[in-house]
């Protein structure tokens, strides 16, 4: 009779902690999809804003846009260009 | 008793039978079914669509990429009828569209019908500021081209396959449209009794793969500044069509390709759609006098000329097969040399020279500088036209081929043709991607290639200092930049109309590189038609000279002369 003690003690011992385990680690996981679908929605909400600027910013920086935000300005193309020729030594031999 | 036994004995083995053929009928035989509604009862399978790759010009500015629309939604179902009107009245003017149609669709028996598509997140967010009952917003993934229509004919547009998929058409974006896609992937979303999100196992091999980057040869400086000019060329030479090619001879990598009219691929629907094919690839035409260069080079390849070989029948003009092949200012040189046959665009010269050359050998250079053969740009629409067995020429055709007339070839057949006599003899492929970018960030390299070597350096030597002469003595000396020195020919082709040559309708072109001792660019310009002039030196000459100018200071590269 002892020994049946000392073997099922033990046993329904693990059995209770491993349920209790069990519920406390399921109850972390129930959130966890939770605040997946909240970080999910977050990022989604800064990809789409990192979006929409990016957008603003290409068409801004468009050749199109300069040039025409260029012309408003006043800025006419340069009809000639302005080399420097190799560098003339200080002294010649 | 014995046999009490062995009737229990078979009852069970039968029993344990059945019960392991039931065992395998659900679990073998008909597991997939089950997993399959197990699966549907706490999860679903939702398709995940990859996000197109981008295009970007070599200086890494994505002249094609993704952006976000929005499709406004409603669902009547939720719409009570006496706010129809007020709805319809509401919305009509943020999305110019008249208030019947909108009630017609708001009337409608369905839980689902789309208004708009293509609404602007800030006219979405207008809209959300009404707060209307039954009017929703879904996501929409929209191709975008921020440069508009620069490089259009080049680049393609995204459209929509018999499934309602995305898909890229012409260009570009239709030659890498598997690149750029990218895989669609499957993920399973999993739910709890409540319809909460929980986490699900993912499966790497039906995870999504983004489309792959895609980095061109295309300098958009260059781009620009050839759209602009031939925008403003076709204008001011009052012709049906202009366009343009900028090419690195010694890589092969196109610069540059320009096509106009064109359209705008971010609404190519609201175009005619013969403006999504691009001339440059798909267009052959009489090339005229830019062949010659080409013929010269071959006779001078194979030692039958020289560049001082006179011209024995340059004195008048040449009956050949009941034609009469004339100069085109009908002015006559005897004993031309071949420099100035090349300078004076003389087609009696070339005559002469295809009577030097002969036709076995005049069509296996043809060949060889890919002439009747598609070139394996990587582009999708390229045609050319053949060119004819040997034994189907007449001595007319032999002739006239050797000034570009009767010969038909796409500009970029010509320009990649023409490679050859600016890179020491050997000609390239063209290429228009020169890098891979893969979602992982490797980068793969596209190698130039060689196509062949049609002449030798020497001769691409010797055809270089012939073509700097004719830029410097030609029909358009005016036009060239001063202390540079520019190899180049300029082309007057006559159009076949119904059997003839319409000497008013004309192609006129200018092809040429510069700096003519190490070539920077290779260009090839072309007017269709051009009212003003029907020459090319004084329409596509002008328009070579002015974009060359540009180029030679945007590379920096001084005057040597």
């Amino acid at each position: 009779m002892k020994k049946i003690i000392v073997v099922s003690f033990p046993l329904i011992f693990i059995v209770i902690a491993l349920s209790i385990a069990h519920v406390i680690v399921s109850n972390m996981l129930s959130t966890t999809g939770v605040e997946l679908d909240k970080l999910q929605t977050d990022l989604q909400v800064f990809q789409k804003e990192n979006t929409f600027l990016r957008e603003k910013v290409l068409v801004d920086t468009s050749f199109n846009s300069i040039a025409s935000v260029a012309a408003e300005m006043g800025f006419v193309d340069s009809k000639s260009n302005v080399y420097l020729p190799e560098q003339i030594p200080l002294t010649r031999r | 008793m014995v046999w009490r036994y062995k009737l229990l004995l078979v009852f069970f083995v039968s029993a344990f039978v059945l019960i392991l053929g039931r065992l395998f009928y659900w679990q073998v035989v008909r597991a997939q079914e089950l997993v399959q509604i197990g699966d549907s009862q706490y999860g679903k399978f939702v398709k995940e669509i990859p996000i197109r790759g981008e295009i970007k010009t070599s200086d890494g500015f994505p002249i094609a990429t993704n952006k976000i629309n929005y499709l406004i939604v409603a669902n009547p179902k939720e719409i009570v009828t006496d706010d129809i009107e007020k709805i319809s009245r509401l919305l009509s003017p943020l999305i110019s569209i008249d208030e019947a149609t909108i009630s017609a669709s708001l009337s409608l028996d369905k839980f689902w019908v789309p208004i708009k598509y293509n609404i602007t997140n800030e006219e979405k967010e207008k809209i959300e500021k009404l707060n209307l009952v039954g009017i929703n917003f879904e996501d929409q993934i929209n191709r975008f081209y921020p440069e508009a229509s620069l490089a259009a004919k080049l680049v393609g547009f995204v459209g929509k396959d018999e499934n309602g998929n995305n898909k890229g058409y012409f260009g570009i974006e239709g030659y890498y449209d598997r690149q750029l896609s990218g895989k669609v992937g499957l993920a399973k979303k999993i739910k709890d009794a409540h319809g909460r999100p929980i986490l699900a196992k993912v499966d790497k091999n039906s995870a999504k793969i983004d489309g792959r980057n895609l980095i061109l040869h295309i300098d958009r400086f260059a781009q620009y500044v050839l759209d602009d000019s031939l925008k403003r060329g076709i204008v001011k030479y009052g012709a049906q069509a202009a366009s343009g090619i900028i090419m690195d001879p010694k890589s092969g990598g196109i610069l540059a390709m320009s096509g106009y009219p064109s359209f705008n691929p971010g609404n190519y629907n609201e175009f005619s759609n013969d403006l999504y094919l691009n001339p440059m690839i798909s267009s052959a035409y009489e090339p005229g006098s830019t062949f010659k260069p080409l013929i010269m080079a071959a006779a001078i390849d194979s030692k039958l000329v020289t560049v001082d070989t006179p011209c024995t029948i340059c004195d008048k003009p040449i009956e050949l097969g009941g034609f009469t092949i004339k100069t085109w200012n009908d002015t006559y040189q005897p004993n031309i040399t071949m420099a100035n046959v090349i300078r004076d665009s003389d087609n009696t010269g070339m005559v002469f020279v295809s009577k030097q050359l002969g036709l076995e050998k005049m069509h296996s250079y043809l060949k060889a500088y890919g002439i009747g053969d598609v070139t394996g740009i990587d582009l999708q629409g390229e045609m050319a036209p053949t060119i004819r067995p040997v034994d189907s020429w007449y001595p007319i055709d032999l002739a006239t081929a050797s000034f570009g007339q009767g010969i038909s070839v796409t500009p970029i057949e010509l320009i990649s043709a023409f490679s050859s006599l600016a890179n020491d003899g050997a000609r390239m492929v063209p290429q228009v991607v020169d890098k891979v970018e893969t979602p992982d960030n490797e980068v793969i390299d596209i190698a130039p290639v060689v196509a062949d070597k049609p002449i030798s350096a020497r001769t691409a030597s010797i055809m270089r200092e012939m073509l700097v002469n004719a830029v410097k003595s030609g029909e358009a000396k005016w036009a060239a930049p001063k202390g540079y020195r520019v190899a180049g020919k300029t082309g007057t082709a006559q159009i076949p109309i119904e059997g003839h040559y319409d000497t008013n309708k004309t192609i006129a072109s200018f092809i040429g590189f510069a700096p003519a001792d190490d070539p920077k660019f290779l260009m090839l310009i072309v007017y269709d038609r051009p009212s003003t002039s029907i020459y090319g030196a004084e329409t596509a000459a002008p328009t070579f000279f002015e974009v060359a100018k540009k180029l030679l200071a945007y590379y920096k590269i001084p005057p040597t002369e």
